[in-house]
């Protein structure tokens, strides 16, 4: 996978804005298009669901999503490795989430309305817990969106996405040692609010 | 409820996959106290409920292909380079226009001078004009200029 960089951009005497640059037709992005596509293989889909799970909004997923990988592709980061760029990817798309969640607080297009729900069938049957009870009885997706923004993304990060305190760190722009209380502080209310109803 | 310092052995083990083939792995212990501990078991069960969301959501996710990412974002590239490129000429022809206008101001002066039977008015009175002329046009085309990036 070959990244272009910063430096190797100013050898190609591009210019330093923003924007990619066209010269003589060529398009200059952060890694060229076979790179892009095993990237972005690997990486769309938990994109959109983080997306659709931290907006609430299935169809703002679809629109953040191109946002998120155009931005992501415009920009002119250098990253250690494959783990660097995929927490990238996501401060990205957290950022734009977060931004479209304050322009626009309600929720248009629900997550858990019609066909492809995804907010059911999470519970572990077996489970016999007060907890496990509830979340079997309420809808995940309507206790979420009854979180701060920055909770639902720290959940969703920590325990559905399996990323470690430093990877979330990167991605929301939090000091790793404030990711255990705060991830604790989350937890509790998600719990509180699917045993006491988020309906 | 305070957090309880095995939490992080049942993040592991509940993100290594399934939490009851990973305690038959092995984990009883780990089991056993996410059984009898109410932090860690809390934890257990809304892991397993967000990790399941997790799994759903992508099966559910219907994202456009690679291929056509790749396709409008070149395509947007381009339009947003095209504009930044057309951006020193929109204002160097607001300039200009603002240029025109000063010297057209001056010419009606000039042309205006050449006929003593029309009622003369003092040079000073023309000269505020002509530049009253491009102060008022200058920011006009300016704005419009401006407004089109
Ligand atoms: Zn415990």
């Amino acid at each position: 996978m070959r990244d272009v960089t910063l430096s190797s951009l100013e050898r190609l005497g591009l210019g330093a804005a923003g924007a990619p640059v066209v010269d003589d037709g060529t398009l200059t992005f952060l890694m060229d298009e076979d790179a892009f596509r095993l990237f972005y293989d690997r990486t769309a889909r938990p994109v959109w669901a983080y997306l659709a799970r931290i907006t609430g909004d299935r169809q703002l997923a679809d629109d953040l999503l191109q946002e998120t990988y155009f931005r992501f592709l415009r920009s002119r980061a250098e990253f250690e490795d494959e783990a660097h760029r995929r927490n990238y990817l996501f401060r990205i798309a957290t950022n734009l989430a977060h931004d479209a969640r304050r322009r626009a607080p309600m929720v248009t297009t629900p997550v858990d309305d019609g066909p492809g729900d995804f907010a059911h069938e999470h519970a572990d049957p077996q489970s016999h817990d007060a907890t496990g009870q509830a979340v079997r009885r309420l809808d995940l997706s309507r206790a979420m969106r009854r979180l701060k923004p920055r909770e639902r993304s720290l959940l969703w990060l920590a325990y559905a996405q399996g990323s470690s305190h430093v990877e979330i760190a990167r991605t929301l722009g939090l000091k790793t040692g404030s990711i255990k209380p705060l991830l604790f502080r989350a937890r509790r209310r998600l719990s509180a609010l699917l045993q006491g109803g988020a309906r | 409820m305070k957090a309880c310092p095995r939490e992080p052995e049942v993040v592991e083990a509940v993100t290594r996959g399934d939490w009851r083939q990973a305690t038959a792995l092995g984990d009883n212990d780990l089991r056993a106290h996410a059984a009898s501990c109410a932090a860690c078991g809390e934890l257990v069960t809304l892991m397993q409920a967000l990790r399941e969301d997790h799994a759903v959501a992508c099966r559910a996710a219907d994202v456009p292909a690679a291929g056509t990412v790749w396709w409008r974002a070149t395509i947007r590239a381009r339009a947003e380079a095209a504009e930044k490129a057309a951006r020193p000429i929109t204002l160097a022809q607001g300039v200009a226009a603002a240029s025109i206008a000063g010297v057209a101001a001056a010419f009606a002066g000039v042309a205006w001078r050449a006929f003593p039977s029309l009622p003369q008015p003092d040079p000073f009175v023309m000269l505020a004009l002509g530049l009253g002329v491009c102060i008022v046009i200058a920011p006009l085309v300016l704005v419009f200029t401006l407004a089109r990036d």
